[in-house]
């Protein structure tokens, strides 16, 4: 009875260290993920202001829903790379509401700062999505 | 915050980051006080920069824990 505890005793402590320990490793390198992250850079570097702003925005958004649902097919351990798109996924979604709201007047000077700080996210995503090993 | 703070710390060389978030709010602020955005406009871009320091916060965790993971790989090849 004691040796049974015991080999409990040790699995649990086990168990405990494996669920606390996989919160301190990152998801690892995606070649998928990788490409996708920069095809989403590239748009955005590539966004026209003069030109009609959904389509572009429309694009933005499925690539950040394609990156989203190919993470969550993944599994559990992409929870970081998740965590890291939402706020971008947050970003595109209020500039597709407001472009697709009707008789909405596109504004250059708000496209225009859209552009620089999904600019500045995209770079800072790729960098970490691109860092792992 | 006065905008003659977000002045100076955009033009500091030791906080990159800073300096362009500072910049950033600068560009905003000046085109909503220029009537180039609306309220909602500006609040939103506003909200925009609030979520670039969750997604700097993620990016920093990710980028902290691959270097501890890498440590630990090359301390496990000394060992």
């Amino acid at each position: 009875m004691k040796r049974i505890f015991l080999i409990l005793s040790v699995l649990m402590l086990q168990g405990c260290a494996a669920v606390a320990l996989s919160s301190y490793i990152p998801s690892f390198w995606d070649d998928n993920q990788s490409a996708k992250i920069i095809d989403l850079r590239l748009t955005i570097e590539r966004i026209d202001c003069k030109a009609p702003q959904k389509p572009q925005v429309s694009r933005i958004r499925d690539d950040l829903e394609w990156f989203r649902l190919y993470s969550e097919s993944k599994g559990s351990r992409q929870q970081d790379v998740l965590k890291l798109t939402q706020p971008m996924a947050e970003t595109t979604e209020d500039w597709y509401k407001r472009v697709s709201a009707e008789g909405y007047k596109e504004n250059a000077i708000y496209c225009e700062l859209k552009k620089k700080v999904m600019t500045e996210q995209s770079t800072r995503a790729a960098k970490a999505v691109l860092g792992r090993f | 915050m006065s905008l003659q703070t977000l002045y100076e710390i955009a033009g500091r060389d030791d906080r990159p980051w800073a300096a362009t978030r500072a910049a950033m709010v600068i560009a905003i602020t000046e085109q909503f006080q220029g009537g180039g955005l609306d309220r909602s406009e500006y609040e939103e871009m506003l909200r925009d920069l609030v979520r670039m320091d969750q997604l700097d916060a993620e990016a920093d965790d990710i980028e902290l824990k691959t270097a501890l993971v890498t440590a630990v790989y090359a301390i496990a090849k000394v060992v």
